[in-house]
């Protein structure tokens, strides 16, 4: 017996509805759990104070610090090497065994578990090149996490870009590099700038990593050598040994939405350039 | 008697094991336009990408023979490239706007070259090119607006005028009208008569009646070879090869 076209069309859709329907769901029953328990918690002194007691009192400042320290780091250091070698691999080798090579080898730095990376990060950054649990071995190796990603976008952006672009750019006589800075680098900002912006979501709620790499020392970091521990540690530590849940849920309010609050105006600043651009 | 501009003498070009060109040998004129026809893979594209040495960027090409610009080799190891397409400006089949206003579309390659650096000067420069391209009336009021919202004709125009703000010596167009209506095609053979005067054109064209409608020379070109080359009415009034007649004709291409 065949199923009438009509029944299994009608029968699709309103699958496919459930389907997206239940990760919405999921999306927004997280973010409505998290408000709930965490945003009584927020007040002035819980974003501008020290932590007290070990997290049952006091606010969340240093944790808020050490996080940006993190994530900028990350950053300054993942985002050149990857729109970097994003560049080489589009337009300044030819597909072959080294190309694929380089991108199954950051297809791998992708896979690998954060705890992992946690651990390398701890052996290299904090043991071997003694710069102890600190901001700049967390940031560093952050950045490792993150570079996959920022590769693999930023080579698909580029790639987007129609080659045509290029043809009329060397026969106006423009160089390589003039040919890459001016035009397919401004086209391919938008989604270059989504991989970025992916990342530092991915950095601001990165646990593992920065746990074992920049430690948990209570402190406001001063400077890059310091110890400090980001909002994400905070809140598994503040979770796991039961400390306070509600300041746990505090943290994790202000996490989601900073996390929120940068996605939506990293995407108001791409629309803008997009306006000036074209 | 014009000047010579271009001379090609034995140039056989292969992408690989395929043979592009085999053994041409033309000079091109200063001052007319020479139309280039012929069918599929006869080479016409790839002459023209080797006059501005765009064929460089396709991997696996082997060059032999010598072409002379105003008596310079350009397929001379040594030879500036960048400059070299300065003064060979090049018009695509499709026309491919980039995506900025279109005043940045003809400003932008001019300021890059450092030539041009006063605001008024390069305002001057990208007004002649559009008036020159025929474009100025319909475009001066929304300088800044962007070049992708223009039309087909439009778009190609606005590469022609790109080409010209270049300032070059040599303007190669490849099948500049095949995506474009007739009135708009019309406007573009009506400009390329107009720029024929102060600089040396080439024309590709599948169209032999747009060949027979602007050129002053024409070069017919069947399997990589140059069949017949002559002045223009000559060769589609009594061609002297038979595969020309065939071609122009109609009964094969």
């Amino acid at each position: 017996m065949r199923l009438d076209p009509y029944l299994t069309e009608r029968l699709m859709k309103s699958l496919l509805w459930c389907l997206t329907g239940l990760t919405i769901f999921a999306l927004i029953f997280i973010i409505t759990f998290i408000s709930i328990k965490g945003l009584p918690q927020l007040s002035l002194g819980f974003f501008f104070h020290d932590i007290e007691d070990m997290g049952r009192a006091g606010g969340i400042f240093p944790t808020i610090i050490s996080t940006i320290y993190l994530t900028l780091i990350a950053l300054v250091v993942a985002s050149p090497l990857g729109v970097g070698s994003a560049i080489y691999l589009t337009e300044y080798t030819t597909e072959g065994w080294i190309t694929r090579l380089i991108r199954f080898g950051a297809e791998c730095l992708a896979g690998v578990p954060s705890i992992i990376l946690g651990l390398f990060g701890f052996v290299l950054f904090v043991i071997k090149l003694n710069f102890g649990w600190s901001m700049l071995s967390g940031g560093l190796s952050l950045a490792i996490m993150v570079l996959p990603t920022i590769i693999r976008t930023s080579e698909e952006a580029l790639k987007a870009v129609p080659k045509e672009y290029q043809d009329v750019c060397f026969s106006l006589g423009l160089s390589k590099w003039q040919t890459i800075t001016r035009v397919v680098l401004p086209c391919a900002l938008p989604g270059i700038m989504t991989g970025i912006v992916l990342s530092i979501g991915r950095s601001i709620g990165e646990t593992a990593v920065v746990l074992f790499t920049a430690g948990a020392s209570l402190r406001t970091p001063t400077s890059l050598f310091d110890s400090g521990r980001s909002m994400a540690v905070h809140f598994y530590i503040l979770a796991r040994e039961g400390l306070s849940m509600p300041n746990a849920y505090g943290t994790a309010a202000i996490l989601i939405i900073s996390i929120l609050l940068i996605n939506i105006s990293a995407y108001t600043l791409m629309q803008s350039f997009l306006k000036r651009y074209q | 008697m014009l000047p010579l501009k271009i001379r090609v003498r034995d140039l056989t070009f292969h992408y690989g094991p395929h043979c592009a060109i085999d053994g041409l040998n033309l000079d091109i004129y200063q001052g007319e336009i020479l139309g280039l026809m012929g069918p599929a893979k006869s080479g016409k594209t790839t002459f023209l990408r080797v006059l501005n040495r765009m064929c460089d960027l396709v991997p696996g090409v082997r060059l032999q023979g010598s072409v002379h610009l105003d008596g310079q080799e350009i397929l001379a190891p040594d030879c500036d490239v960048d400059s070299l397409r300065r003064r060979v400006g090049m018009v695509f089949a499709k026309p491919v706007p980039l995506p900025r206003s279109i005043f940045e579309n003809l400003a932008f390659a001019p300021r890059l070259q450092k030539k041009h650096q006063h605001r008024e000067e390069l305002a001057a420069l990208v007004e002649t090119s559009l008036r020159a391209a025929q474009l100025w009336e319909e475009v001066k009021d929304r300088l800044h607006d962007s070049a992708l919202k223009l039309s087909g004709g439009q778009q190609q125009r606005l590469c022609l005028a790109r080409t010209l703000a270049m300032q070059p010596e040599v303007i190669l167009l490849d099948e500049p009208t095949s995506g474009l209506d007739p009135i708009s095609t019309a406007r573009i053979e009506e400009t390329l008569t107009e720029l024929k005067k102060d600089f040396t054109i080439i024309l590709v064209s599948n169209n032999t009646k747009q060949i027979a409608r602007c050129s002053d020379k024409v070069a017919f070109l069947l399997m990589s070879r140059l069949v017949e080359y002559g002045v223009t009415p000559e060769v589609f009034m009594v061609p002297k090869q038979k595969e020309t007649d065939d071609y122009i004709s109609g009964r094969f291409g």
